[in-house]
């Protein structure tokens, strides 16, 4: 029997070892401050096994399994509002957190090595346990104040650990984009909380908001959602909200793999999968998630082709892969015969998620390796070869990429043939079905844009001549391993930045708490799609959701999509092989022919640029002359105003003279004019 | 407990006392005098919190240790004792201010160094006078006592920056003493005005709150009676069956309306009246907190005085005027407040935020950014009260005392870099967290709390606050929503301040010693590890205040409530119709200046 109650410890674990580990860390704990995460890790992990066995036993009516801990805050009056610690564990939930403990157990385990001799060692794993405690609360959470309070607790770890090397100018610099892009979104989804709140007479329990708004008019309704899709664009880094992603990098690459790969940029997706049931009653919205997800992928992939900073790659393919997730939840409709495709639009969407979180783990976490053995260059102008160097890193590398791209029968396949044939389903609707059927085809040249850029890295970083860079060989001489990011920055200052040497002999692959990770992860991101898609136990699981209905509707006329991706995929890995290893002067030649449209790519279409000249800098500048002005202006009119009393005492000083003669004077001048006032004063004013 | 109340008032005066005649020559002896009573006012006023939190919970509408002594009798017989008295006691409205006075007086001068020039007799003793009057000033439970508790307090604080500010002193403490004199005296014809029209000149002036809030309440009381009465006459209108009945059902509703309109033209007279009383008083108490176009003395004020000042001035005494909002102005004028509160004092409230916010972003010192900020966040507060329901209330109450820490905190933090810095400019500051460890971690918990992370205090408040403004009609939807955009702001204006200042490159102003620039010591962690704990204490647990606050900000809300319905005949400030809201949604994209349909609450014609 599993007691609810348990559902509460999932979050609270991880929160307890954060505080454990932040307060106890830098004096007691030091080097051994993994512990306190990976024993709450595996703790939650068991309990949510266990939730999940809870949930599939036959004897539960509704998939779901309720915990109310408590009020957090609440108040009465004409428009109540209460907040508790309401937990839900239910078909979607219960997928993700078993899937965000597991990479946060392995991620731990492989930042042990990461980042070992790091002094602020502690602070990490303090800080990476109060994310996971985010993450599972915002995942978990019955109440919609309570997944905002996980959603903004996300994203400040994760402006943490961004910032976590904070004497590096970059890294704060990104940490702080980081934070206020997403608070963009924050407010938004803060502001959709409100609408719902109040236009739902006053509830914010999430299944309970989702029945009652849908008795909004409709405009309501677009509004609501969104505000909330505004929130997932922050957070989900999505076009136009989605450059604080790639900058995001400047942390360590643990943690690009937990927080900016496999799970806080997928909250997005989550939170709109959770509210589908509701917003697929309004097309008009669904539309335009499932364009802003085209134009994100297909810009994602784009920007991707020409970068060289390996992480950076990874990130924008991040981006793009998140792009077809909102896609797929945008073709959350109904059909030609009325057949609502909201379920297998979720579920395609939230299967993906699944799979690339795996495999997007992996890749990062092998690019994490290579940095580890190359003295943190990871620019692929100065790394190749590396096959012979790095053969674990090297097979885990390859098995990523092999997901990413799609290639059949591994994962990525599974999932990215999902929401290509929930997009082509969705063409075949009542409407607007020109507009998806674009999509369908931006999703297929993505794949083939997603095959060629990931072998790209791989062919520029694992074959080819060997390149070292000397930062991996002063970095395995001096065992100095403690100074990371921060200093190498330095380091390339001293050098000539395309330096490398080619005696693969000083360097060396990295030690076995980082390579057993990227084992244990390789047959995941291979094989878990084929368990779960073809079998349809996803469908299954997730379609038993409250609010969705199992579809194993029939999809075969969008079944050419299948076949169309694996002719794009295969297509992108043969052009990156004849490019980067059979003839690699051809690359160059490309490029000098693309000419700006390279340089658009490699500027990232400048997007950057022309956001902060669009909003940061008037901003800045207003501001700025707001406090001049206050200062300078509007304090300085009112003081003119209070000088008037003592001008006009100034006027009238001379009067006051003290000459009697001149009193006098004016007593009789004065008396005069009183008295022809009262003698012909009806006369002058008649 | 009426000792307790008694002995908070006492003992800083008796400590101010006790520095005059003792310790003039002996700065040791006048800094042990003062820290000694206002440390002896911490605790009692920590023990008031626990003592209410044990045996007080969930009791509304009381005022405990209530005190009462006669100063000026205006005839009357002895058992309704009228006219200016001596009248003072705590709710729960005041017990979280009451608490910030005890926690902020010590700890600002506990961190303040020995050598520091405030540590002066002459600047002590007036300190210790600022806590008793600012005391004095949240127990008040007399309108002209608290009063003379909240304009005295201008005395002590024109002498402290005139006499220990910094360059431009004597022009801060003259606008200062100009601005808050000028307002304030518009709130005593205010305060006045009220009694004189609540409680009469027939038995005497009246200055009790709590007998002139009943007042209030019992002067609508017939009104209500009387659209109860149009209603149900209406309701049998509807239900006649023959002619003859209808006849006499639809006279004795012709005759209920006629009563009724001729009451609410006799009504229009008196909210006339309530709406010029309403503007007195929110003259004195607007320029207190500030609002925005009576704000210029702030900046000022807040950059010249001593720091320690700053601090209490900031996280304690801009509460005096938001508190006389919720204790004053709206119980004792239901009806302007239901007139004006959201459209006017919402709207400068509004402003506040984003005027507060930019100004702040512009700013390159660290105490203009927070002093802007303050105007910003206390805009926050204000919001939740004007929203007039008790959600708002209740989220401007609480937010008053997140303020107090969280601000108070920073300013404590801006307080000890001025210990050991010679400027608080920004950009002479760099990686200052890479030296000082535990500084580096109380700046970052307090920056956070201050952006409204959830599991931190500021989060409960505001979210309420929007909440309360949110369902406050189409009004308070684009106000709230335009407030919201206070929180983008907030969150770039403090990241930049923690960024510069603790993030980066190691960089110390030159002209500083090493032996200077140190870590925090043990004395200084003692301030910030129990003003941190509290932060998470009033983040993780906030019920345990907001239902002490609820009980009493209830009776204000409801008394509210009452007002709005007799002006409109309807008992909810915002009914919401779903099928009406699409219209005035499509407001929110953007163009707030559509015209709107108009909604049930602006139906307030009725009442004039």
């Amino acid at each position: 029997m599993f007691e609810p109650a348990a559902i509460a410890l999932i979050p609270l674990l991880p929160a307890l070892a954060g505080a454990l580990t932040l307060l106890l860390g830098p004096k007691i704990l030091k080097q051994q401050s993994h512990w306190p995460l990976i024993i709450a890790c595996v703790g939650s992990f068991l309990i949510s096994l266990l939730g999940i066995q809870a949930l599939t036993s036959p004897t539960l009516e509704i998939r779901q399994i309720v915990y109310q801990g408590g009020t957090w805050f609440a108040t009465l009056g004409s428009n109540p509002v209460s907040v508790g610690w309401d937990f839900r564990l239910d078909p979607i939930s219960a997928m993700m957190v078993p899937m965000v403990l597991f990479l946060a157990t392995v991620i731990a385990v492989f930042s042990i090595g990461y980042m070992k001799d790091d002094p602020a060692y502690p602070r990490y794993f303090g800080v990476f346990s109060i994310f996971v405690a985010a993450m599972t609360l915002l995942v978990l959470s019955d109440n919609i104040v309570l997944l905002y309070a996980g959603w903004e607790g996300v994203g400040v770890c994760s402006f943490l650990l961004i910032g976590f090397w904070f004497q590096k100018p970059s890294a704060l610099k990104a940490a702080r984009k980081a934070f206020m892009v997403t608070r963009i979104g924050d407010v938004g989804l803060l502001l959709g909380i409100l609408l719902l709140w109040s236009g739902c007479g006053f509830t914010l329990q999430i299944p309970t908001l989702i029945e009652k708004a849908k008795l909004l008019s409709d405009e309501y309704l677009y509004l609501a959602g969104f505000l909330l899709f505004i929130g997932a664009m922050g957070k989900s880094a999505q076009f136009p909200l989605h450059i604080w992603l790639p900058d995001a990098m400047e942390g360590p690459t643990p943690v690009s793999a937990l927080i900016h790969a496999a799970t806080m940029v997928t909250a997005g997706v989550y939170l709109i999968a959770r509210f589908l049931p509701l917003l697929t009653m309004s097309p008009d919205l669904l539309l335009l998630i499932a364009v802003i997800g085209g134009i994100t992928a297909i810009l994602a992939a784009l920007i991707a082709l020409t970068q060289n900073d390996l992480k950076r790659i990874l990130a924008y393919s991040t981006m793009s892969q998140l792009g077809y997730m909102f896609m797929a939840l945008g073709a959350g409709r109904s059909d030609i015969s009325g057949h609502s495709l909201v379920t297998f639009a979720m579920v395609a969407a939230m299967f993906h998620l699944f799979t690339h979180a795996f495999f997007k783990a992996l890749l990062f976490l092998s690019a994490g390796s290579v940095m580890h053995s190359m003295g943190h260059v990871i620019d692929l102008r100065r790394i190749g070869g590396l096959r012979t160097v790095l053969p674990f890193t090297h097979i885990a590398f390859l098995s990523g990429a092999l997901a990413l791209a799609g290639v059949l029968p591994f994962s990525g396949y599974w999932s990215k043939d999902e929401i290509l044939v929930a997009i082509d389903s969705a063409s075949h609707g009542p409407n607007r079905d020109g507009v998806y059927k674009i999509l369908t085809w931006l999703g297929l040249i993505t794949a083939g844009l997603t095959a060629f850029y990931t072998f790209r890295a791989y062919f520029l970083a694992f074959w080819g001549e060997v390149k070292i860079p000397v930062e991996a060989l002063s970095h395995g001489q001096h065992g100095h391993e403690n100074d990371h990011g921060y200093a190498s920055t330095h380091h390339e200052v001293n050098h000539d930045p395309y330096g490398s040497v080619s005696d693969p002999t000083k360097a060396h692959e990295s030690p076995w708490i980082m390579t057993l990770p990227l084992l244990v992860l390789v047959p995941a991101a291979l094989g878990i799609g084929a368990l779960f898609g073809p079998t349809h136990r996803m469908m299954d699981f997730l379609g038993s959701a409250p609010g969705f209905h199992a579809d194993h509707g029939d999809h075969s006329a969008s079944k050419w999509v299948a076949m169309a991706s694996q002719v794009f995929g295969l297509g992108g890995i043969a052009v990156a092989f004849l490019l980067y290893v059979a003839k690699p002067g051809m690359a160059v030649s490309i490029r000098k022919m693309a000419g700006s449209g390279y340089n658009l790519s490699l500027n990232r279409f400048y997007l950057d640029e022309i956001l902060t000249i669009l909003f940061v800098r008037p901003l800045q500048i207003l501001g700025w002359l707001i406090q001049a002005l206050d200062r300078e202006l509007w304090d300085r009119l009112v003081d003119a105003v209070a000088r008037i009393p003592a001008w006009l005492g100034d006027k009238f000083r001379p009067v006051q003279n003290g000459l009697v003669q001149f009193y006098a004077l004016a007593m009789a001048l004065g008396l005069t004019i009183f008295l022809v006032f009262l003698a012909f004063g009806d006369r002058l004013f008649r | 407990m009426k000792e307790a109340l008694l002995a908070l008032i006492g003992i800083p005066l008796l400590g101010a006392l006790l520095t005059l005649l003792t310790a003039r020559s002996n700065r040791d002896w006048a800094r042990t005098i003062a820290l000694a009573s206002t440390g002896l006012t911490f605790l009692i006023s920590v023990a008031l919190v626990l003592a209410d939190m044990a045996g007080a919970a969930g009791v509304a509408g009381q005022y405990h240790g209530e005190t009462r002594r006669l100063i000026l009798g205006t005839g009357g017989s002895p058992e309704s004792l009228r006219g200016i008295s001596f009248h003072i006691g705590i709710d729960g409205i005041s017990l979280g201010l009451v608490f910030l006075t005890g926690l902020l007086f010590p700890a600002a001068l506990l961190l303040t160094r020995k050598e520091a020039n405030i540590n002066d007799w002459g600047f002590l003793a007036w300190y210790q006078v600022l806590q008793a009057l600012t005391f004095g000033a949240f127990l008040s439970l007399d309108l002209i006592l608290f009063y003379v508790f909240f304009e005295l307090t201008l005395i002590p604080l024109f002498f402290m920056i005139g006499g220990w500010g910094g360059s431009m002193k004597i022009e801060a403490a003259t606008k200062m003493f100009l601005y808050g004199l000028t307002g304030s005296l518009f709130t005593l014809g205010g305060i006045v005005g009220a009694s004189l029209a609540l409680g009469g000149m027939e038995k005497g002036c009246d200055f009790s709150i709590p007998r002139l809030v009943q007042v209030a309440k019992d002067r609508g009381k017939p009104m209500e009676e009387l659209i109860d009465r149009v209603e149900k006459s209406r309701e049998a209108l509807k239900h006649t069956k023959t002619d003859l009945e209808n006849k006499t059902a639809q006279a004795k509703f012709d005759e209920a309306e006629h009563e009724l309109l001729q009451k609410r033209n006799a009504a229009s007279h008196w909210l006339n009246w309530q709406t010029v009383l309403f503007l007195m008083l929110m003259a004195g108490f607007a320029v207190k907190i500030p609002i925005i176009p009576v704000h210029f003395w702030q900046p000022m004020a807040y950059r010249e005085a001593p720091i320690a000042l700053t601090v209490v001035l900031s996280a304690v005494l801009a509460k005096m005027g938001l508190f006389g909002v919720v204790r004053i102005v709206l119980p004792l004028l239901p009806e302007a407040s239901v007139r004006l509160a959201t459209p006017v004092l919402g709207t400068l409230a509004t402003i506040g935020i984003l005027y507060g916010g930019l100004a702040a972003l512009g700013a390159s010192n660290i105490r203009t950014m927070l002093a802007f900020s303050s105007i910003s966040h206390l805009g926050f507060c204000l919001l939740g009260m004007v929203s007039l329901n008790e959600t708002g209330l209740s989220a401007g109450v609480l937010q008053m005392v997140n303020h107090g820490i969280t601000t108070g905190g920073l300013w404590l933090l801006a307080l000890i870099l001025l210990e050991r810095f010679p400027t608080l400019e920004i950009h002479t500051f760099s990686g200052m967290g890479g030296r000082f460890k535990a500084m580096g971690v109380v700046a970052v918990l307090l920056t956070l709390s201050s952006v409204g992370l959830p599991g931190l205090n500021s989060f409960v408040g505001e979210i309420l606050s929007l909440m309360g403004m949110y369902a406050q009609g189409s009004d308070g939807r684009q106000l709230a929503v335009l407030a919201s955009l206070g929180l983008i702001l907030g969150a770039w204006y403090m990241l930049n301040f923690l960024l510069r200042v603790f993030y980066g490159d190691e960089r110390i102003p030159a002209s500083v010693p090493v032996r200077v620039a140190c870590d925090l010591s043990r004395r200084e962690l003692s301030v910030f590890v129990p003003m941190i704990g509290l932060c998470f204490l009033l983040g993780l647990a906030p019920q345990v205040f907001l239902k002490r606050i609820s009980a009493d900000t209830h009776a204000v809300a409801a008394e509210l409530s009452e007002a709005q319905f007799r002006a409109t005949g309807s008992s909810h400030l915002a009914p919401l119709e779903l099928a009406n809201e699409s219209h005035e949604a499509s407001a929110h994209k953007g163009k707030p200046a559509a015209p709107r349909k108009p909604a049930p609450q602006d139906n307030k014609g009725g009442a004039h």
